[in-house]
């Protein structure tokens, strides 16, 4: 049998705090205990030393580095070219757009004038529907993106057995009311901070959209959020912009739905109002 | 829109600084001087294009990095699959139980050729902590994952890079035998 000392356990505590130690990001009190272990103990005192100086090394190395005078050269060449005055034969189509926008604002305005603007309480669930969003966008980045699942290819049995028989008849579902440019090619199940997911990944070229579905863990989105005005067929749809992607919700009783990319809104808005009576139906089916 | 020529200046000023160091972590993370040149470009770019958005007042350097990750992972979802993350997993319970004697006198050149060896979602933690000196939170932020995630790669990646420039000591002579049954 293997005994290991007490200052042995110490010092594994100890080490387990030194990268956080290193980057000042411990608590107070945890800051004291190490300094505490460090005055005794020269293994962990080495050990320390040895990480910050790697730090020092890969810093001092990194830095040596400067941009090439192209590049920022070509850099402001682009921002002022981007900015230029935009010329006559132009002016006509940006008027033309502006009173297009004007006549669809007053419209809008007329349409959403009966439910009065409260900034405080709009801001507040705007909040509020974020979080929530928040839960479907991890799941595809650490999922899609971060690991990468999104350039595999299962077969449809693959994605049946790995969705499971309650789940696996989405595939089919997700596949036929999709755009018809999008294609499934990734179902499975997942988890993500211990939360599981029913996760399907689409794909069009280059493009990757996720829908991840979860069950409801007594949240809800806020029933007076301003995105409560995107209906599709009758399903509510809420939708934020978080981190450079696209993630537009949606719920039933039980399940909380997303529709994930880094399409810009309107793309990732079109193809959630598509999939969401369908899944929604899906899913008010399984909690009968 | 017709405010654009007045805030050229407005935004050259908040973020021409910061080239340098987007380009150095950019030229970390890709491992390439000429994509990470045209990278930089795309994510000043579209950083100018959303400046509008840019609250005055706020975090310059940390939206310019947000900007720029974005821009490598949309780069990188079209070239390239990461690297596993299971296969540096498997070379850490290796590794993790001894600290391995870092050389005295290490070339700039080695600790970047040690660095690259390490799997990209490790180095990009790396680079953004120890490097550019940003906290947990603001990693976190910049990669659009949770701080646990962030916690857990710098400690591997930090390990990691000790581990290559522990091999780098077994080049140089230096023994690693005793520290190894040390801790």
């Amino acid at each position: 049998m293997k005994v290991i000392g007490f200052e042995q356990n110490q010092c594994k505590k100890i080490r387990s705090y030194l990268d956080s130690y290193l980057s000042n990001e411990l608590m107070v009190e945890t800051n004291h205990e190490v300094l505490k272990h460090l005055d005794g103990c020269q293994a962990c005192s080495d050990a320390l030393a040895s990480r910050s100086r790697v730090k020092q090394v890969l810093r001092q190395a990194v830095m040596q580095v400067e941009a090439p005078a192209g590049l920022r050269y070509r850099i402001q060449k682009d921002i002022r070219k981007s900015a230029a005055p935009v010329r006559w034969g132009q002016w006509a189509l940006v008027a033309a757009a502006a009173v297009v926008l004007m006549v669809g604002a007053i419209g809008v305005s007329r349409f959403a004038g009966s439910r009065g603007a409260q900034p405080r309480n709009e801001r507040a669930a705007s909040a509020q529907t974020a979080e929530l969003l928040t839960i479907g966008l991890n799941d595809h980045s650490f999922c899609a993106i971060d690991h990468n699942l999104a350039s595999r290819r299962f077969t449809r049995e693959e994605m049946s057995q790995k969705m499971g028989p309650e789940f696996a008849g989405l595939v089919d579902l997700v596949e036929q009311k999709a755009p018809g440019e999008y294609e499934v090619v990734v179902g499975h199940r997942c988890q993500f901070a211990g939360r599981p997911f029913v996760h399907l990944i689409l794909r069009n070229q280059e493009t990757v959209v996720s829908l991840v579905i979860t069950r409801k863990n007594g949240e809800s989105f806020p029933a007076d959020a301003v995105a409560n005005a995107l209906k599709a067929s009758g399903v509510s749809l809420y939708d934020s912009r978080i981190q450079n992607y696209e993630v537009t919700g949606f719920e039933t009783r039980d399940y909380l739905a997303f529709v994930v990319s880094n399409l810009p809104k309107e793309d990732n808005v079109r193809i959630a109002s598509n999939l969401a009576p369908g899944v929604r139906d899906f899913l008010t089916k399984l909690e009968a | 829109m017709f405010g654009h020529k007045h805030e050229t200046g407005d935004f050259e000023a908040a973020a021409m600084p910061h080239l340098n160091d987007l380009f150095r972590t950019a030229t970390r993370v890709i491992g390439n001087r000429s994509e990470a040149e045209d990278l930089v470009q795309e994510a000043y770019l579209q950083a100018w294009k959303s400046f509008h958005r840019f609250e005055p007042g706020t975090n310059c350097r940390a939206w310019l990095f947000k900007i720029l990750f974005h821009v490598i992972q949309h780069h990188r979802r079209k070239w390239y699959s990461l690297r596993s993350a299971k296969e540096s997993d498997e070379i850490l319970m290796e590794t993790l139980a001894y600290e391995p004697p870092v050389p005295e006198h290490l070339s700039d050149k080695e600790v970047l050729a040690a660095f690259e060896k390490i799997p990209t979602q490790y180095r990009e933690v790396v680079v953004l902590a120890d490097v550019q000196e940003f906290s947990y939170k603001e990693v976190a932020a910049t990669l659009g994952v949770p701080v646990g995630t962030v916690m857990s790669r710098l400690s591997r990646g930090r390990a990691l890079l000790r581990n290559e420039l522990g091999g780098l000591a077994a080049d140089y002579g230096i023994d690693t035998r005793e520290k190894r049954t040390s801790a």
